[in-house]
């Protein structure tokens, strides 16, 4: 492990120890260690196939590990169902994106903001004074987000109806709804060209800065992962095979070999 | 042509029976995706739970007794709400442990749960017909008043006449009663006529006659449409305009990305199953407690398969469709078993199914889901 892993900053948001998840006799993830500090942008890099995807279905309750234990905030959430990790402050995006394709582009957002809904079932029935006002923040949190990603003026648009990269950035708002401390963002840039890419990349400073995030991103863009991220973790086959700060990962003859098959590493 | 609007309004009326089943089945399929088989079943424990309460609870005799509006209402209410909890029992223990398993598992422990619940039914209540029939003053509408003195023995009428009196009751109350019906270009008998006016006397209320306008509408009809249009404008609210409705919205496009956003699924399913189960209760207990005034075990069978075609006809996850599918299937049905051949009614209904399967899968609302390659 290279210091740049493992710096002690306080206690980790997020940590993952010894996580193993095994479909049958294929070991999709084998021993996945992770601490997530406050504030930090993490890459999760690796080849098709490496686990990448299977690490986040982990880290939000979609697989249960075989093996390990993942904590958030200092909960661990071994047998938590998804929609109770949600409520820990997780959120997603989603690598073939998922959104809620005949529903409008304002509802997908309200729907996110479900993990922090106080109001009981009775408060809805009754149509209360407080279950109306939480309505009401909630709509009006969704036309700020929906603002601040430039969708204000599809926000009645079917979300299937989207352009791809409106597609996307929809999905970061209807993640940022539910107001998490972590964010996992599964390849943000895909289909993205240089210009979006850039954006792209200010637009994930913007909101970590702004919400007080901290990101955990799946990509394959090179450019836009070294760029973006203080640290890196690679995976191939499921086990992790590299660490560090981009510099270091981008020297590590396990990454080049991975990425570049045997003789070129040699 | 004033039959043909006849059949039209009973096969509404019959249309909107199917559609109280009908949008329990869709709302499930578009949740789940699993063929709830028991829905029908559902129906059934409806009737009888109303039939229970207005006997056993409030001491109505189950014919002829008369419930007033509130103990009417409540014993619908009833039936609706105990239907509900069942399904959400039987979701949780039959339907939730599945879910991961596969969808043709799911589909053959719904036929198991459809199949327990007859038997149950005809292991504790009996396996025979039993007559239903609380009376809700059975008018129709419209109807106008004929003239009594003016009736002479022997005539002929263009339409069908009435001769009603009233009897006191026990409790000293006037009931109506009718003693003759007329067809029309029937000769009026004197005896008929001089009978009804001999029973009048005995009443405080002169006796009467009136005649049926070429369509009628029967207030069982009125309440059985009435119930649809305050179910469907209900479940529009619910599904468009509540965080619940938006919830289940979302959780029938994808429950997995819907439960990563925070939605509690299983609520969200439990739920789906109370409303759907609730709105067949009710069904249950005015179509067979009120319209066909029969009730048993087995009643569930064939409105429920009727049910499951008119939401296919509709495209099966669409509430609208649904009742579309429910009305268009009655209407059909009718139709065919008035100017076509009534044995082949269920043949058509089930013809239907095969044609829509074969022609358009997706029926007439529903979306087409091909799966992504």
């Amino acid at each position: 492990m290279s210091e740049g892993a493992r710096v002690d900053r306080g206690d980790a948001v997020l940590s993952a120890r010894g996580v193993s998840r095994c479909f049958g006799g294929l070991t999709a993830v084998c021993d996945f260690d992770l601490d997530l500090f406050a504030g930090e942008i993490v890459g999760l890099i690796g080849p098709n196939g490496a686990g990448k995807t299977t690490v986040f279905n982990l880290l939000t309750g979609v697989y249960e590990p075989t093996r390990g234990n993942i904590s958030v905030r200092g909960c661990d959430i071994g047998r938590m169902k998804p929609d109770g990790i949600a409520g820990l402050g997780v959120a997603r995006t989603f690598q073939n994106i998922r959104l809620f394709r005949d529903m409008t582009v304002l509802e997908n957002v309200k729907v996110g903001c479900q993990p922090r809904k106080r109001q009981s079932l009775l408060g809805a029935l009754v149509r209360s004074k407080h279950f109306r006002a939480e309505e009401a923040a909630f709509e009006r949190e969704a036309l700020e987000l929906l603002e601040m990603m430039g969708l204000s003026e599809v926000r009645g648009v079917q979300a299937g109806a989207l352009a791809y990269g409106q597609q996307r950035r929809l999905e970061i708002a209807r993640a940022l709804a539910g107001r998490p401390k972590i964010l996992l963002l599964d390849e943000p840039a895909a289909g993205a060209n240089e210009r979006e890419s850039a954006d792209l990349q200010a637009l994930i400073r913007e909101i970590r800065a702004r919400f007080d995030l901290t990101i955990l991103v799946i990509e394959h863009d090179m450019p836009f992962v070294m760029g973006l991220v203080a640290r890196l973790l690679v995976l191939d086959h499921g086990e992790t095979i590299a660490c560090g700060t981009p510099e270091e990962v981008r020297a590590h003859p396990k990454v080049i070999e991975a990425y570049l098959g045997q003789e070129a590493a040699k | 042509m004033s039959d043909f609007f006849n059949f039209l309004l009973n096969g509404l009326s019959c249309g909107a029976i199917y559609a109280l089943i009908a949008v329990g089945y869709t709302m499930v399929y578009g949740i789940i995706k699993l063929i709830n088989f028991a829905h029908g079943e559902f129906y059934m424990f409806g009737a009888f739970v109303g039939y229970a309460a207005l006997y056993a609870l409030f001491g109505v005799h189950p014919t002829g007794g008369e419930p007033g509006f509130l103990i009417f209402a409540a014993s619908l209410l009833l039936a609706g709400l105990l239907t509900a909890i069942l399904a959400v029992v039987v979701e949780r223990f039959c339907y939730r442990p599945l879910r991961n398993a596969g969808r043709i598992v799911a589909l053959l422990s719904a036929l198991g749960v459809s199949l327990l619940l007859q038997n149950l039914g005809q292991q504790t209540v009996g396996a025979s017909y039993r007559k239903f029939a609380p009376t809700l003053t059975e008018a129709r509408f419209p109807r106008t008043e004929v003239d009594l003195a003016s009736l002479q023995p022997g005539q002929t009428f263009d339409r069908t006449v009435v001769l009603d009196y009233a009897l006191r009751d026990e409790r000293g109350r006037d009931q109506q009663r009718t003693h003759a019906v007329v067809l029309a270009g029937e000769p009026l008998s004197a005896a008929a006529l001089a009978e009804t006016l001999r029973l009048a006397q005995a009443s405080s209320r002169p006796a009467h006659a009136y005649t049926y306008a070429a369509v009628t509408v029967s207030s069982k009809q009125l309440v059985i449409v009435l119930t649809l249009v305050l179910v469907a404008a209900g479940l529009y609210g619910l599904v468009q305009h509540t965080r619940f409705g938006r919830a289940m919205r979302a959780v029938s496009v994808d429950f997995r990305a819907a439960a990563l956003m925070g939605i509690d699924v299983n609520r969200i399913v439990s739920g789906t199953f109370f409303i759907g189960a609730f709105v067949a209760g009710i069904g249950g207990f005015l179509a067979g407690g009120m319209y066909y005034e029969r009730i048993d075990p087995l009643m569930g069978l064939l409105p429920g398969l009727k049910a499951f075609v008119a939401a296919v006809l509709g495209g099966i996850g669409s509430i609208p469709g649904a009742i579309l599918g429910a009305l268009l299937l009655g209407i059909s049905e009718k139709m065919v078993e008035a100017y076509v051949h009534s044995g082949l009614r269920d043949a058509f209904a089930f013809g239907i199914l095969i044609a829509v399967l074969l022609v358009r899968p997706s029926g007439l609302l529903g979306r087409f889901e091909g799966d992504k390659v």
